[in-house]
């Protein structure tokens, strides 16, 4: 179990995240939305020991992270940012976590097999870092964040550069995540590749603060999407606001609109469908549009 | 596309597993890198200079008192005086603590005045890098940053001293034979003592140049910082001898018994702060 408990992060006096509560158990797949700059990427870092806490903690199955990571590999981190020694080729880059890690020989080997040819990299083995395409340097990344099967997987935007066929097996692999009670935790800015039963709870961040935290049940239960005409979209919102309803309209470049409802309960949500009458209703919101409900960028 | 099969069992941290791992990738990392060619290169063009330099001036000398077949005190005196006019020591250095022959005395002298630097031009990048790059946020998954700061210093020294010791190696064996028809063992056993005080000297610096790379957040920053810490070195050495770690070549010229036995604790003391200093600086390096 990860206990995240009032986590307070600054840089120099500028107050990065605030008050942060946070407790993921095993089997969970957690989503991170949130804005550019609301502190995403520093809470993950934070998670993986690469940053210090200023208040709060941090504890993993009751034991202090700083303890934790001294005997243990258990976080595996892909990090946005692509930090790799760009003068290596691949295969000594792998190598080198590969050793760290503690690989043996046949374990390196078996390790390759089964995720070389899956992710179509045998071109590049070879090849400098530095001369790699963007979306090979993201393979390279998920290899290493995977290697020594850690226990706790951070993703920071893990599906940014990949092509259709790697982002179904990146998704795959998230998803054995789940039932073999590992823990995940992605930052991503493409909530509908995180939609669909892959995540169990979306967390919502703005301004360092988490601003919602919300199961699948909870999405499914307390929230829906009206979609309807700008005209129509003004009197349903006057009418479902300020009730017993969280409302916003939300504009999504099309001649429709979308009212997103948060409700806080089963019954509330059946009086708000009656609301809307004959309008088109989505039962189950779609993250991206719950994100604006609570996100302002 | 396969299935995905994923054991889900935590790896442990080992750190000799991680020292010994990452001292080999560094280590050859050193070797394939330009700033180590550039340094061989530069090393080897000012070995040859020294020597030659050394030796142009000693057979002149050797010729204005026309005594070409000298024996060994003749040439002691010519030493003396080229010591007294080109560094302006005024001490005898063949004595029972250092006594070797000049040549090998004056190039570890030049070497223990320039390898500063140079020690600073080839190590500047080596933790900054880490940092400017954020490697280090990657590897402080795998291993400590303890482990991380240990082996590059490790990586460094075996790549350095060899050749450093190489160069006092190729003095020694060019000079002796030609100028100094003296007991060889003698002459080993005080050669061999020469070479602890420089690792031992040098070993100070790779520790001081260490400090300077972690405490840059660039590595132009951290090349900046060496050359001040440097230069402050220097500058100290003038009034308060012996506050620093340059002051310490002089030994070569001053060989005292009381100070050649507390000087590896003098070494160890300058080299453990800089150590230390530098790590501790690496360890608390905040990433955003």
């Amino acid at each position: 179990m990860l206990k995240i408990e009032s986590v307070t992060k600054s840089f120099r006096k500028k107050k990065v995240l605030n008050n942060i509560t946070l407790n993921v158990k095993p089997g969970e797949v957690v989503a991170l939305a949130g804005p550019n700059g609301v502190g995403k990427t520093t809470l993950l870092n934070l998670i993986a020991g690469i940053s210090s806490i200023n208040e709060g903690s941090v504890t993993i199955d009751s034991i202090p992270l700083k303890n934790y990571l001294r005997r243990n590999r258990g976080i595996g981190y892909f990090q946005q940012d692509f930090l790799f020694f760009n003068h290596r080729t691949f295969a000594d880059q792998l190598n080198l976590f590969f050793d760290l890690a503690g690989y043996s020989k046949i374990q390196k080997e078996e390790f390759l097999e089964r995720w070389i040819s899956d992710m179509n990299l045998q071109p590049h083995y070879k090849e400098k870092i530095k001369n790699l395409s963007h979306g090979t340097v993201v393979k390279l990344n998920f290899l290493q964040t995977i290697i020594g099967s850690p226990e706790i997987l951070l993703f920071d935007e893990p599906f940014s550069g990949l092509d259709v066929e790697q982002t179904i097996l990146v998704r795959k692999y998230l998803r054995k995540i789940k039932t073999q009670s590992g823990i995940a935790i992605i930052s991503s800015h493409d909530l509908h590749l995180l939609d669909n039963g892959l995540c169990n709870r979306f967390v919502f961040l703005q301004d360092g603060e988490i601003v919602r935290s919300l199961s699948e049940k909870e999405i499914q239960e307390n929230y829906m999407t009206i979609v309807c005409s700008e005209d129509e979209s003004e009197k349903l919102y006057k009418k479902l606001f300020g009730l017993h309803y969280n409302a916003k309209v939300i504009d999504i470049g099309e001649p429709e609109v979308k009212i997103v409802v948060e409700c806080k309960t089963k019954e509330i949500k059946n009086l708000a469908k009656k609301e809307a009458g004959s309008l088109r209703i989505i039962e189950r919101s779609d993250t991206k549009d719950i994100y604006r409900l609570f996100v302002t960028s | 596309m396969s299935n995905v099969n994923m054991n889900i069992e935590t790896g442990k941290k080992s750190f000799w597993r991680s020292l010994k791992v990452f001292t080999r990738y560094e280590v050859f990392d050193l070797l394939k890198s330009k700033r180590f060619l550039l340094i061989v290169i530069v090393y080897i063009t000012l070995l040859a200079i020294f020597n030659l330099l050394y030796w142009a001036l000693t057979e002149k000398n050797m010729e204005i008192r026309h005594d070409p077949f000298a024996g060994k005190g003749s040439l002691d005196t010519i030493y003396r005086e080229n010591i007294v006019n080109v560094f302006g020591q005024t001490r005898g250095l063949l004595n029972h603590v250092f006594s070797i022959d000049a040549v090998t005395i004056i190039y570890t002298y030049l070497m223990l005045t320039f390898s500063p630097l140079f020690l600073l031009l080839y190590i500047f990048p080596s933790i900054s890098d880490e940092v400017q790059n954020k490697t280090t946020k990657v590897l402080s998954l795998y291993t400590t940053r303890l482990s991380v700061y240990v082996s590059k210093f490790i990586a460094i020294l075996i790549t350095t001293l060899p050749l450093l010791l190489l160069g006092s190696v190729i003095t020694f064996l060019l000079n002796t034979s030609r100028l100094l028809p003296v007991d060889a063992d003698v002459q080993m056993n005080y050669f061999w003592k020469i070479q602890v005080f420089v690792t031992l000297y040098l070993t100070m610096f790779i520790a001081m140049c260490m400090m300077a790379s972690a405490a840059g957040r660039t590595t132009y920053g951290s090349l900046g910082i060496g050359i001040v810490l440097l230069l402050f070195f220097s500058i100290i050495d003038n009034f308060y001898p012996y506050a620093s770690p340059f002051a310490y070549k002089d030994l070569v010229f001053y060989p005292g018994e009381q100070i050649i036995t507390y000087f590896p604790l003098v070494c160890a003391g300058f080299t453990g702060i800089f150590f230390f200093a530098g790590f501790l600086m690496y360890k608390f390096r905040e990433f955003k």
